[in-house]
């Protein structure tokens, strides 16, 4: 039998008045953190406000490569990478998925789950 | 664990009129006036600006966030809104009507809405942005 996910558990509406923010001084700290936000950082309906980045050399030398060894050469950068970025590009990743895509996948970490439970 | 996974995911962001809640289902809501641009007589423009959010979170508690309201064209911030949002669970689905007020538009163009999420200790994260623009009207 198909196991089924939990059930989030949804809050009613909230109503909040958001508070305008006329301090300079938090106005120029907000600014501060708004711009040392990396370019690479996808979120839901971004747009881009800069042009475009020149692709890096080592994007263009990976493009040469087969497929299967470009996969292979992202599993091994990957595998280097802290738990911490490991999640973020995750993260990153599930974003970009399709619907159903991201249904199967939450499937295979459930039973991954249950099974290392068990 | 990285400062985005700390913070709440926006699942939904949609500007919208108003929000009502259902009266014989739960969480359902009905959207009105819901928009991807605003066209105005003149500029300066002002206008009344509202945001429906649905915000989950693995872990519950208060978290601060901020609205910013971002003119593409020279990619500086116009305005800046601050709230505060409770979870009383964890793994919780809030919804959100955040009322942002009357908000000021110095010329027509392209705008962004961007919700960022303070993870208490380091630098804010942006989770999600909404692209509108302003047109001025045409006879």
């Amino acid at each position: 039998m198909e196991k089924k996910s939990p059930r989030p558990r949804i809050a009613p509406l909230r109503k909040v008045q958001a508070e305008l923010v006329t301090d300079p001084a938090e106005q120029a700290e907000l600014d501060q953190q708004r711009n040392r936000q990396p370019d690479v950082v996808r979120t839901r309906g971004s747009v881009r406000l800069s042009e475009p980045e020149s692709p890096s050399p080592v994007v263009e030398l990976s493009r040469k490569l087969p497929a299967e060894e470009r996969q292979s050469l992202i599993m091994r950068m990957v595998a280097g990478l802290s738990p911490e970025m490991q999640f973020h590009l995750l993260e990153q990743l599930a974003a970009q998925l399709p619907a159903d895509v991201v249904r199967q996948l939450e499937e295979e970490l459930q039973a991954r789950l249950v099974k290392a439970s068990t | 664990m990285s400062a985005a996974a700390l913070t709440p995911r926006v699942r939904v962001l949609v500007l919208c009129d108003e929000v009502i809640e259902s009266e014989i289902e739960e969480a359902v809501f009905t959207l009105v006036g819901v928009r991807q641009q605003l066209v105005g007589d003149s500029y300066p423009l002002t206008a009344s600006l509202s945001l429906f959010l649905v915000l989950s979170s693995p872990r519950k508690g208060a978290y601060q966030g901020n609205v910013v309201i971002v003119r593409v064209q020279t990619d500086k911030s116009l305005r800046y809104s601050k709230f505060e949002v409770e979870f009383d669970e964890d793994h919780q689905v809030q919804p959100l009507y955040l009322d942002l007020g009357e908000c000021e538009f110095p010329e027509a163009g392209q705008y962004v809405i961007q919700v960022w999420f303070s993870p208490g200790q380091g630098q804010d994260v942006l989770k999600a942005e909404h692209p509108f623009d302003l047109f001025e009207y045409e006879e």
